[in-house]
């Protein structure tokens, strides 16, 4: 090799070596693995979860589970959804069932869509499908939130491109400067939505190994430990409730989740759970969803008034407790005489009576 | 595919790797390989303009051929001219003449819909049909001779560092480089590195800072107070300096890394202490290329005050034109010809010391954003309306890109005598790759680097 080779090699050498500050925030990046993605790819057992992976080691723990206990009923949605117990579906659906439960925050239509996309194309029948819709995510945008989905749902995000997305989004100074004061004094920025949020961490053994759901007597117990105050919504009254704003609705995304249940036969319930900022979704909505699903499929529980006079409605600012969900789930499949025509009048009077307490 | 993208690092990383290895022993070879490199990146650009690069291309080589070799030369000087023009005028003017005489029609109460026809801007339309028409000109007036080699003078329009947002080469300073041998240079590769990094710094860390706070506050302008506004049209100065002049370095550095130099476009400009000295420091290879085409030969300062005032005028008229189709942009240039006349014929010196009269310079340069940033004259009137309230007084708010615009105006400063402030470092090698890393982190952590920003200067 000539003497003009090896200089143009030595400056090629050097400016790799030049990189060392990026090598060095890499490194940092691996080291903390601030998002529990970089080592939690599989499996709820592998870690704990941050609501920035739930989704991801979600749709993990379905694919590590699906042959030993295919799975074929799916509960999916917002993470309003973690209140759902699979226990309390199954005495619906039948204790021959499989429940798996998908846990993702903020789940827009299309993602929803996308995990069953995931599961037709794994080859598993879906026979019972629970969803939960809420005003607040109806109109997320799957690409507003790319790092919180599973690198597994579409094409365009493949592995790298995941990960590479969530190193980029460590590189905000805020969010940088937050991961090491937490590492080096254990100091927990405010909680809620952004830097707070990387540090609401959920334990491995919160999560059922089989159905992948949450316990929740641990995440209600942790917050009442931490200060918090559950909410007490038990009646709403009719002026309290609001639509939410209109937003893009995605036709296309519900359009696509029919075809896919159609084709399975599926047993499936849509929910638009109740809120405690009271707020509904427009009646135009709502209809336009009908449209699409058929009004037997629909369930519009938004100005749901459980009979919980005096207790606890709502576990933080957005999430209602376990009794509510219960009482959703028996509410809803009370509704299946609606699909059958030898409807009986007792259910009707039952659902009515129950809904007015 | 921006400069400031990763896309773009490993794009140079393969041309400058198959440039110096297995293609620098034969010159054709790597001058057909940087011009199929240049294609290849204009079309990840805009793939639907690259013909229309070709063809201009071809054209300029055939003209500048037949311009010396024939007796109608000057003919062919305007065929060739009228060509360059005409690209210019149908791609960036057609919709700007086309919706004034709409308008124009229709309040004398006449439909014209037929004249309206959306055409798409090519990139570096406006700095390759310049580059064109020197090359031409100054083939006719044999500052340079034409170029036999269809490749040369495809290279020197297309060449890729320059190609989107100049500086706009001249023939003799870009295409004499490609017809010699081009020797491999460590230091000038370095220096190329450097010039690169520095230009990173100007785009990310500052003009993209500066960047989120201008279009917040001019966006909203009944929220701000005056002073903020103010404010922010000085941060504007920062950001279209700091993201034209950055990307001029990394152009310029990208060159460096290929044994290739080209011109400066900027010297130090905001520390200029007049007008005059402004426009001599800020985009000089556009105002060289006016002065050489347009002021000198329209007679520049020789035929008495009036016609100087005239030629000025037509000039930055021009300017203002090139830089965009809009009434916006030609009063900018008004604006910036009436400023350079009354300068000149008043003879006006801003500066008892050089430092007042950079401040009086930049006072202008902000006041002159007023016009060129808004899309409309409504908007320039909406934003001096604000501007024209008891809160001028208060403290300004929105201090955070000072963060980085400091350390730039220091390290300019600093480095005043050098082609770029990093172009000679302390000597401890650790000293230096400390100053790397912070650089590096700045540019990190400055900005949401989520989404690059493009090139202010790309519209153009």
């Amino acid at each position: 090799m000539n003497k003009e080779s090896r200089s143009i090699l030595h400056f090629i050498f050097r400016s790799l070596a030049a990189c060392w500050p990026l090598l060095l925030l890499i490194a940092v990046y691996v080291a903390i693995d601030p998002f529990g993605v970089v080592f939690n790819r599989t499996g709820h057992h592998v870690g704990s979860r941050l609501p920035y992976n739930k989704g991801n080691l979600s749709t993990g723990a379905y694919v590590d589970g699906r042959v030993t206990n295919r799975y074929d009923s799916f509960i999916l949605g917002s993470s309003r959804t973690i209140r759902f117990r699979t226990a309390k579906w199954q005495q619906y659906i039948g204790e021959e069932s499989s429940p798996f439960h998908f846990d993702a925050s903020d789940d827009s239509p299309e993602g929803i869509y996308l995990k069953l996309r995931f599961i037709d194309s794994m080859g598993d029948t879906i026979r019972n499908a629970l969803i939960e819709l809420s005003p607040h995510s109806i109109h997320e945008p799957f690409a507003k939130l790319p790092y919180r989905q599973p690198w597994r749902l579409t094409p365009a995000i493949d592995y790298p491109s995941f990960q590479f997305s969530y190193l980029k989004d460590f590189l905000h100074w805020s969010l940088f400067k937050a991961v090491l004061d937490y590492k080096m004094t254990g100091a927990v920025p405010e909680a809620g939505h952004g830097v707070g949020l990387l540090f609401a961490e959920y334990p491995a053994e919160r999560y059922d190994p089989v159905t992948n759901e949450e316990s929740y007597d641990m995440a209600e117990r942790r917050f009442l430990a931490a200060g918090g105050k559950l909410g007490m919504s038990p009646l709403f009254a009719d002026s309290l409730f609001k639509p939410s704003k209109p937003g893009n609705f995605d036709r296309s995304s519900f359009t696509a989740m029919k075809e896919i249940f159609d084709r399975h036969g599926t047993d499936y319930r849509i929910i638009l759970g109740p809120s405690p900022d009271h707020m509904v979704l427009p009646q135009a909505y709502i209809d336009e969803l009908k449209s699409i699903f058929g009004e037997e499929h629909i369930y519009d529980m938004s100005r749901f008034r459980p009979a919980f006079t005096g207790k606890m409605t709502f576990f933080d600012k957005t999430h209602f407790t376990v009794e509510v969900g219960d009482a959703l789930i028996d509410s809803v499949y009370m509704e299946k005489a609606k699909t059958n025509p030898n409807k009986s009048k007792i259910s009707c009077m039952s659902r009515s009576v129950f809904l007015f307490l | 595919m921006g400069f400031n993208s990763l896309s773009y690092a490993f794009f140079v990383a393969i041309v400058f790797v198959v440039y110096w290895f297995p293609l620098r022993r034969n010159l054709r070879l790597q001058n057909l390989f940087l011009l199929l490199s240049s294609l290849c990146f204009y079309s990840l650009w805009d793939w639907r303009f690259t013909g229309l690069l070709m063809a201009a291309c071809l054209v300029t080589w055939f003209v500048g051929s037949r311009i010396r070799d024939s007796h109608f030369g000057r003919l062919w000087l305007v065929a060739g001219v009228t060509v360059d023009l005409a690209i210019l005028v149908v791609f960036k003017y057609f919709n700007f003449f086309s919706h004034g005489l709409s308008e124009l029609l229709s309040l004398a109460g006449f439909a014209a819909d037929w004249v309206t026809i959306d055409i798409l801007l090519p990139v570096g339309v406006s700095f390759f049909t310049l580059q064109s028409i020197s090359y031409l000109v100054d083939v006719y007036r044999r500052v340079t001779l034409p170029s036999g080699s269809v490749v040369v003078v495809a290279t020197y329009l297309s060449f890729f560092p320059q190609l989107v947002a100049g500086p706009i080469e001249r023939p003799q300073q870009l295409i004499g480089q490609l017809q010699r041998k081009r020797a491999w240079d460590y230091p000038l590769a370095v220096e190329g590195m450097r010039q690169i990094l520095w230009g990173l710094f100007k785009k990310l860390a500052v003009a993209d800072l500066c960047g989120l706070y201008v279009d917040r506050i001019l966006g909203n302008t009944g929220y701000y107070g005056a002073s903020t506004i103010v404010f922010a049209l000085f941060l504007f100065t920062f950001q279209i300096y700091g993201d034209f002049s950055g990307y001029s370095d990394i152009a310029i550095g990208t060159a460096k890394l290929l044994g290739i130099r080209l011109t400066p476009n900027f010297r130090y400009p905001l520390w200029s202490a007049s007008v005059a000295e402004f426009w001599r420091r800020w985009h000089i290879t556009l105002m060289n290329w006016f002065r050489d085409y347009v002021y000198i030969p329209m007679g520049g300062s020789r035929r008495g005050t009036v016609n100087t005032a005239v030629n000025i005028t037509v000039v930055f008229l021009l300017s203002g034109l090139w830089h965009g189709a809009s009434f916006n942009f030609v009063m900018w240039g008004l604006f910036w010809a009436v400023i350079m006349n009354i300068e000149r014929i008043a003879d006006i010196h801003f500066h008892p010391t050089r430092l007042f009269g950079c401040l009086c310079v930049n006072i202008v340069l902000a006041a002159s954003w007023v016009l060129f940033r808004p899309e409309t004259l409504a908007d320039s009137a909406l934003i001096l309306r604000s501007v024209c309230r008891a809160s001028i007084f208060e403290m300004p708010t929105g201090l955070t890109p000072l963060m980085t615009v400091v350390p730039m105006l220091i390290a300019e400063l600093l480095g005043r005598y050098e082609e770029f402030p990093l172009k000679r470092l302390m000597k401890p090698v650790w000293a230096r790759w400390l100053l790397y890393a912070a650089i590096f982190y700045s540019i990190v952590f400055a900005v949401d680097s989520s989404d690059p920003t493009d090139f202010i200067y790309f519209q153009f």
